[in-house]
């Protein structure tokens, strides 16, 4: 079980959402993946495996975490999928 | 005994933790998710209410300074703060009209072409004590503001992203997400002023994007919410201070830092205030959770034409640079609106806020620079800045006269719809 903070900058609106979607993604894949949900201070203590975040955050928040996801279109499930997998596939 | 208990369900808690406890029953999740979504959620509410009641003591301090440094009234344009005064003293209308807006836009998406499903929960919460303070002052009765409020709210949350959806589907390049964000005839404003910016200078992509701009790294600081409105607070507080002290009002100063060391305490004070925003909007963001995911939920199973209207961080990836810009711009464009109340003597003045220059400035770069390249996403925020210091004086004189007082509802949409509603009361007498 890996363990991922979705987050971004204020974190309620946006990042919400990300999670939704990122929770129906590993729901509908079976994906061995637990998320919660937080803004950036959250990254503070966070013993997790990944940091799922908009796209242009990526960056920045890179350098600071195990290993950090950007997601373009929020609503778009196919680059979720995509992008866990590929989490997924680093940790084989 | 009857008393008591129609005492009790006006609390505002408890009317949230209903709402989610329908919510997470109609998802028909398991009783161990239902009991800790409900408690949670009251939890969340109760953080926020914590959270609120730091933050308004601050912003009295910070309101006290500004009028006795400056002789006039000053007012954060900080909808958090607004809205934690509106809750404290009308939480139950608010919540209500709050929770028939969400049944409302899930009405008029279903059977109206407009089909946005408003998915910013905090949004629609600002937006529910604006509409419900209207109708307050102008002496309803709480089921017609319940009742009206709640259509006008989800009757705004299905229509208003429509007019921004053109350039929305120019930005992300797809038709699948509308701007969740109540400042969407600002935001439509800015796409129009970067067209014509775009026609004027002769716009192409190549040249005049934003993403072909450097823009400082220290910018970039204001990304993270929490330092924003940290430095901001901070710099404020010494300006404030400062004025009184050059105004020789030395002793209040001193009175309020108490033990801290007079230049020391603004500060303190920022940072305070920044600490008591965290607790505010992690209070927020636990209580609006569950009700967003339940939200998401039933119009995914029972709308499935409908088009999710998202808060605006989720377009920022599409244009970041001009959401650089755009803080920029609409601060600027704050600072200019201020400049104009001070100028035409305005007996209040509204005071620029981080969060909001960042958030609603950053998306009006976003719309601009899309036509208009950088120097629309600069002119577009820039106007939309002004519009968010000024357009708050409209309705300013009745809240504070309803006791919510120091802070103001700046977003564009909440004032004019504000406003009109306001107007068309005033006709009934």
């Amino acid at each position: 079980m890996y363990k991922a903070l979705v987050c971004c900058r204020a974190g309620m609106g946006s990042s919400m959402l990300l999670k939704i979607k990122v929770d129906q993604v590993i729901k509908e894949n079976t994906m061995d993946i637990k998320t919660e949900h937080g803004n950036l201070d959250s990254l503070i203590g966070f013993d997790g495996d990944l940091v799922v975040t908009m796209d242009d955050l990526k960056d920045e928040l890179a350098p600071k975490v195990p290993y950090a996801v950007g997601i373009r279109n929020i609503m778009d499930k196919a680059e979720i999928k995509v992008k866990l997998n590929q989490f997924l596939d680093s940790k084989k | 005994m009857l008393d008591a208990i129609l005492g009790q369900v006006r609390n505002t808690a408890i009317i949230v933790g209903t709402i989610a406890l329908i919510g997470l029953l109609l998802q028909k999740k398991t009783m161990n998710e239902i009991i800790s979504g409900t408690s949670k959620t009251i939890i969340g509410f109760m953080i926020f209410n914590i959270g609120s009641d730091a933050i308004s003591a601050i912003v009295t301090t910070f309101t006290t300074l500004f009028n006795t440094g400056f002789g006039i009234e000053g007012v954060t344009t900080q909808v958090e703060v607004a809205t934690g005064m509106a809750l404290n003293t009308y939480g139950t209308e608010v919540a209500l009209v709050m929770v028939l807006g969400f049944i409302v836009n899930l009405l008029v998406a279903k059977y109206t072409r407009f089909k946005a499903i408003f998915l910013t929960g905090q949004h629609f919460l600002y937006f529910a004590c604006v509409i419900a303070l209207v109708f307050i002052a102008h002496g309803f009765s709480t089921p017609i503001i319940v009742l009206v409020g709640g259509i006008i709210l989800g009757f705004c949350g299905a229509a208003l992203p429509t007019l921004c959806q053109p350039f929305m589907n120019e930005i992300v390049g797809s038709d699948n997400l509308a701007i969740g964000h109540f400042n969407t005839i600002g935001y439509a404003l800015s796409g129009y002023i970067g067209k014509f910016v775009g026609k004027v200078t002769h716009y192409d992509q190549e040249s005049s994007d934003s993403s072909n701009v450097n823009m400082p790294k220290f910018f970039e600081l204001f990304r993270d919410f929490v330092f924003s409105v940290a430095l901001f607070m901070v710099v404020l507080f010494y300006v404030v201070v400062i004025a009184c002290v050059i105004n020789g009002h030395m002793e209040l100063v001193q009175e309020l830092s108490g033990n801290d060391i007079w230049f020391i305490w603004p500060l303190l004070q920022g940072l305070k205030f920044a600490a008591a925003m965290s607790v505010l909007i992690y209070g927020v963001r636990q209580f609006i959770a569950e009700i967003t995911a339940a939200f998401v939920a039933i119009s995914e199973k029972y709308i499935p034409d409908s088009k999710p209207a998202v808060d605006c961080p989720a377009i920022f990836p599409f244009a970041p640079t001009a959401v650089v810009i755009g803080f920029v711009g609409s601060f600027l464009g704050g600072l200019f609106g201020m400049g104009l109340m001070i100028a035409f003597n305005s007996s209040v003045i509204m005071i620029p806020a981080a969060g909001i220059c960042f958030f609603s400035g950053g998306t009006a770069g976003v719309f601009g620079n899309k036509h208009g390249g950088w120097k629309g996403a600069l002119l577009g925020s820039f106007v939309i800045g002004i519009g968010l210091v000024m357009l708050p004086l409209l309705l300013y004189p009745a809240f504070s006269a309803l006791g919510i007082s120091g802070a103001s509802f700046p977003n564009v949409d909440y004032n004019v719809i504000g406003s009109f509603i306001d107007w068309l009361l005033s006709l009934f007498g």
